[in-house]
């Protein structure tokens, strides 16, 4: 059996909620409120587990430092909205990855922001969440996209793809296995409203959720095959 | 744009009066907490997750003028974090207390460009600046019908010469006369001799309810906002039940206070290993807005 069989969409996953919460006829949270909530804690577990990557190739321009790959994403309209970026590379495979740096260091070290003619470096230190400066600033011009040549790919972890409808399944990238873990979290929510007895259930549901997203993170990143135990670290 | 994910005012302080058992009807008062209340709650709550975890950031040029230390602080500036001179191509301004130079000794009357700044033993807001300026900054402006001329580019782009000797350069009080489809004049701010402050800002925040917050604050965390100002509102109940979720909502927001300060500073596996000693848990980038533990 496939595991695409076990998917559950959003409303399966919602009315699961409100069983958890003691409320499976929706009489105190609709379903369009659990649902909600659901697309909330979806949310929460993708950032938290950084299970979704999307890349986008940004255009370089000669002596410009600063990039708001945010906006950038949002303009391309066919990826899925931007979280925060884990790796940038330049000039495709060419090239090696572009290495993080921290203000602090390139200070320390006595350089201008606009040493060196190739874009080697990156930091988040001098801008708000969404933009990344380049350090130095690229010494050419990029070439029109979307050739990688001489331009940087942004990889990031980005949000899941909303659950708009009903019949809506979680984002494709989120593994089938990792459904567990939301109707716990959103019962948590949902819970969060109520009185002490509500909130004494929300606080058993969120340690549900967690466990549940740890777990996942363990299956995602860690406890990949049977060699894991010999490899080094 | 704002992604789905994002939530107006309204609709967190909504989410806030049901966690808060005071939910009455959309952008009402509650019975306990009235709609204005709750919205300075949101105000004060998304100006503090800033300070803690220095995230919404600005650069901004700071005019030197001849024979004057000390200077303005900018109105939304919460934190200094990085003062440099000349632009980006100019080099840094480093932090230095009144004390060493107390103790070396001598009198401050060196006149330059600033090597180093101080805020102590000046009120809050300013900034002081040692050698003390010999000389106005330059004066900068952005594209405009005055001042210092860059340059002049045709409408392919391409750069044109011209004699930076003729009075071209500054004609007090006479526009210049833009023809064609080309940029005639373009881009003539000039940071050198002004100062380049790096600095953590206040958020912005909208009148209309209806809007979003800060547009550069991450929308993945409008979901929970909620929960750091109810945490904020039930401080002041006296009810068991308030008190008991004080206690789940409070570590619950700083779990999230935490949690932006740590994505805002990712820069994935490499980070770990591209600075000395680097990395998320403990990057020098990091101690610049080095957070409290709980």
């Amino acid at each position: 059996m496939l595991l695409s069989e076990y998917r559950k969409d959003r409303d399966a996953l919602s009315r699961k909620a409100l069983l958890l919460t003691g409320d499976p006829l929706g009489e105190r949270w609709s379903l369009t409120r659990a649902a909600q909530a659901l697309n909330d804690v979806v949310l929460d577990f993708c950032l938290k587990t950084r299970m979704i990557k999307e890349e986008i190739n940004v255009q370089l321009k000669k002596s410009v430092h600063e990039y708001d790959i945010k906006t950038r994403v949002e303009e391309d309209g066919t990826l899925r909205f931007y979280g925060y970026p884990t790796r940038l590379g330049f000039n495709g495979n060419n090239n090696p990855a572009m290495w993080p740096t921290a203000l602090l260091a390139i200070d320390l070290l006595g350089y201008p922001q606009t040493a060196g003619t190739n874009t080697h470096q990156w930091h988040l230190d001098s801008v708000s969440p969404g933009k990344v400066i380049l350090f130095g600033p690229p010494a050419e011009d990029g070439e029109a996209l979307p050739s990688e040549e001489n331009n940087m790919q942004v990889t990031y972890i980005a949000l899941p793809t909303y659950m708009s409808a009903g019949d809506a399944f979680p984002d494709t990238k989120i593994p089938v296995i990792s459904y567990e873990a939301f109707p716990y979290g959103t019962a948590s929510r949902l819970l969060d409203e109520g009185d002490e007895q509500d909130l004494l259930k929300s606080f058993e549901m969120d340690f549900m959720y967690r466990k549940w997203t740890l777990e996942a993170i363990a299956d995602e990143y860690r406890n990949l095959t049977v060699y894991d135990d010999v490899r080094p670290g | 744009m704002a992604s789905p994910y994002a939530r107006t005012v309204l609709q967190i302080l909504d989410d806030t009066l049901r966690l808060c058992n005071d939910f009455r009807a959309s952008g009402s008062d509650g019975k306990k907490w009235s709609w204005e209340e709750a919205q300075t709650a949101l105000k004060d709550t998304v100006l503090d997750m800033v300070r803690r975890t220095g995230v919404l950031k600005a650069v901004r040029i700071l005019p030197l003028q001849e024979d004057v230390a000390i200077y303005d602080l900018f109105g939304d500036c919460i934190r200094i974090l990085r003062v440099g001179i000349h632009g980006l191509s100019g080099t840094v301004v480093l932090p230095r207390s009144m004390a060493e130079y107390d103790r070396s000794g001598r009198g401050m009357v060196e006149e330059g460009f600033p090597r180093e700044f101080f805020k102590d033993n000046i009120d809050f807001g300013k900034i002081g600046f040692y050698p003390t300026p010999s000389a106005d900054g330059s004066s900068f402006t952005r594209d405009s019908d005055y001042g210092l001329l860059r340059r002049v580019v045709d409408e392919d782009g391409n750069v044109l010469p011209y004699d930076a000797n003729l009075a071209l350069r500054r004609i007090s009080g006479v526009p210049f006369t833009r023809t064609g489809d080309g940029q005639i004049i373009r881009e003539i701010i000039s940071p050198y001799g002004n100062i380049m402050l790096t600095f953590v800002r206040a958020p912005e925040f909208p009148d209309n309810p209806n809007q979003y917050i800060d547009s550069e604050i991450p929308e993945y965390i409008h979901k929970d906002l909620k929960y750091g100002v109810a945490d904020r509102l039930l401080t002041g109940s006296r009810l068991r039940v308030h008190q008991v979720k004080k206690k789940k909502f409070g570590p619950k927001w700083y779990g999230v206070v935490k949690d932006i300060q740590h994505i805002a500073e990712h820069k994935g596996p490499l980070d770990d290993t591209g600075i000395p000693g680097g990395g998320v848990a403990g990057s020098m980038s990091g101690e610049l807005f080095d957070y409290p533990d709980e």
